[in-house]
C-alpha cells in the first residue's frame, strides 16, 4: 500500500500591502520630522564651555555673516525684528526663541537684536556649539 | 482559414517590486538625514529698564566689561580689573545667584563696539550658566 504524502501548505506570504505599509511610513516620518527654519541662513555657530542641549527650536531667530536678520527664515529689516518676534511667538510665552547669530559679526548687529528680544519679552536660547 | 490573432500586450502594471523601491527610499532617506540636537544655553534677558533704576542698582551689582583683547570685572561703579573666563566664572559663582531674587541677580555686559560674537557668546553663556541675569548696556 502506498503510503499517503501528506499535502503541504502553501509558504506564500501576502505582500501585495508591503508597499501600502511602506508608504505609511514614509508619510508619517515626514510629517513627524521638524524641518530646520534656519537652514537657509549661512551662519558660523559661535561655541562655549557653558552650552547644553536645549530642546528645539519653535522660532528662531538669525542674523548670517552678512548681518541680515531672519525670523522663522525670513528675512525681515532691523526695525521688523521685534514685531516679527512677536508675531511668531503668539501666545507662546514661554517657548524660548532660539538666537543664532554668525560668530564673526560685531556689536552693531547683533546688539540690536538682543535689544528687540528683550522688548519682545520672550526667553532666548542662545544658539552654540559645545567647547 | 482563421487568421492567428495578435497576442494583446498586458494592461496590467507590475506593482511588485513598489514596495522595495519604497523601503528603499525610506532607509536612504533615514540614513540620509542628520539628526540635529541644538546646543545653547537659555539666557535671562531682562526687558529694558527706566536708566535711574539701572543706575540705583549700579551701587552694588557686578558689572564685566567686554573688549576684544581683555575681560574687566568690577563691582558697582569701580574700575574693574582684568580677569581670565575661569577666574570671571569664579567669581560670579560666590554671588551663589540661584539663591537670590531676580534683581539680585542682575549682572551688567557692558560690550566694546569692536566684540564679536563668538566671545560675547562666551562671556553672556557663562553669566547664565552661573545664575546670572544679563542686563544689556550699550557703551556710550
Amino acid at each position: 500500500m502506498p503510503v499517503r504524502r501528506k499535502k503541504r501548505q502553501s509558504v506564500i506570504l501576502p505582500t501585495s500591502s508591503m508597499g501600502d505599509i511602506a508608504f505609511l511610513l514614509i508619510i508619517f516620518f515626514i510629517l513627524a520630522s521638524n524641518f530646520m527654519k534656519t537652514a537657509n541662513v549661512e551662519a558660523e555657530k559661535p561655541a562655549s564651555e557653558d552650552v547644553d542641549s536645549v530642546e528645539d527650536a519653535q522660532v528662531s531667530v538669525a542674523v548670517d555673516s552678512t548681518g541680515k536678520y531672519f525670523v522663522q527664515g525670513v528675512e525681515v529689516s532691523r526695525a521688523e525684528v521685534e514685531s516679527a518676534v512677536v508675531q511668531a511667538v503668539g501666545e507662546h510665552r514661554e517657548k524660548p526663541v532660539h538666537l543664532l547669530v554668525d560668530k564673526s559679526l560685531r556689536r552693531e548687529h547683533y546688539m540690536p537684536v538682543l535689544e528687540a528680544l528683550g522688548a519682545a519679552g520672550v526667553k532666548v536660547v542662545f544658539v552654540g556649539d559645545k567647547l | 482559414m482563421p487568421r492567428p490573432k495578435k497576442e494583446r500586450p498586458s494592461a496590467e502594471i507590475e506593482t511588485g517590486s513598489f514596495s522595495d523601491i519604497s523601503f528603499l527610499l525610506i532607509i536612504f532617506f533615514v540614513l540620509t538625514t542628520t539628526l540635529s540636537k541644538p546646543t545653547g544655553r537659555l539666557v535671562d534677558i531682562p526687558s529694558a529698564s527706566p536708566p535711574e533704576q539701572q543706575k540705583k542698582s549700579e551701587d552694588n551689582t557686578p558689572s564685566i566689561k567686554v573688549f576684544g583683547d581683555k575681560v574687566l570685572f568690577g563691582v558697582g561703579q569701580k574700575e574693574g580689573d582684568e580677569v581670565t573666563l575661569p577666574e570671571l566664572k569664579g567669581r560670579l559663582i560666590k554671588y551663589a545667584f540661584p539663591s537670590k531674587s531676580e534683581k539680585e541677580r542682575m549682572v551688567v555686559v557692558e560690550v566694546a563696539d569692536d566684540v564679536q560674537w563668538d566671545r560675547y557668546f562666551k562671556v553672556v553663556t557663562l553669566v547664565a550658566e552661573t545664575g546670572g541675569v544679563v542686563a544689556l548696556v550699550e557703551e556710550e
